[in-house]
């Protein structure tokens, strides 16, 4: 029986009261967000109770969106894949409120938007998964999930699509 | 962050652009004082200076939400992972299967 339903950002949620402890994706969340999403920039997803009622406590969020990646310079040749810019799923922002931390909701975020990234990608075409974490705390913490660092100081991270493939699926209701 | 708008001759040294408008954002005094001298060497006045600064910087950051050109090691990195994909980490398995048990998508 699940306890928690996965909605995208609406007016019937409380943005003001997030608090994860990362000011940056608190005040995303706060002030930029909604407007990202009515604008098609990108689209904000909220982890709530199921049976929570508005204004509904957001336990935590995720922000995915369309990447062009351009693969400049590509050392060698590579087979199979085409010259022009290609496209993946940017995981943006990842954060779990204060109140639901412990509970391993990091985790179910991580697996949903995988999953809805796989799902983008099948529909429409695309690389993978990128995530940008905002810390080295969080490269370390993406890694466990196999996400690849592209390069030594960078925060970016990357996973192609067939590794995102697990066999479970979360249920649209 | 309190805001104001004028239109904008242009004067040397000004900012170029037509309308503006005013932001009052916050510094360190010895920042200001590093920018003032930093303006007066490029005989600009701080306000054309901070602007040509932060613009350079506010596309960049756009940009990178949007738009992502390799350098030559993620472009060795994607390639490698593309060519030879990881199998799925058993960690993301687990956290699928517990997502599929714990959660449901309304929208």
């Amino acid at each position: 029986m699940s306890s928690y339903a996965l909605e995208i950002l609406a007016e019937f949620h409380d943005r003001a009261s997030f608090t994860s402890g990362l000011e940056s994706v608190d005040r995303y969340l706060r002030e930029t967000a909604r407007g990202h999403l009515l604008k098609g920039v990108s689209v904000t997803r909220v982890l709530v109770e199921k049976e929570a009622a508005p204004p509904k406590q957001i336990l935590g969020y995720f922000t995915l969106s369309n990447i062009t990646v351009e693969p400049k310079g590509w050392p060698g040749t590579m087979k199979g894949l085409p010259k022009q810019p290609l496209s993946a799923v940017l995981l943006g922002r990842l954060a779990i409120s204060k109140e639901a931390q412990g509970r391993g909701l990091g985790t179910i975020l991580v697996a949903a938007a995988s999953q809805l990234a796989r799902e983008t990608i099948h529909r429409t075409g695309g690389i993978g998964m990128i995530v940008d974490a905002a810390n080295e705390e969080l490269v370390a913490y993406y890694g466990r999930f196999g996400f690849v660092r592209v390069a030594p100081a960078s925060l970016r991270m990357f996973l192609p699509e067939s590794s995102l493939a697990t066999g479970f699926e979360i249920p649209k209701v | 962050m309190s805001t104001k708008s004028k239109s904008q001759p242009a004067k040397p040294g000004r900012p170029v652009g037509g309308k503006t408008k005013r932001i009052s954002p916050r510094f360190p005094e010895r920042l200001v004082e590093k920018i003032e001298y930093a303006a007066a060497l490029r005989g600009l006045t701080v306000s054309a200076f901070v602007q040509e600064a932060v613009s350079d910087r506010a596309d960049h950051v756009i940009d990178a939400e949007s738009r992502w050109e390799l350098t030559r090691a993620e472009s060795a990195t994607i390639r490698g992972l593309i060519e030879n994909p990881p199998e799925t980490d058993p960690a993301l398995i687990e956290a699928a299967k517990r997502a599929s048990q714990d959660v449901i998508i309304r929208s």
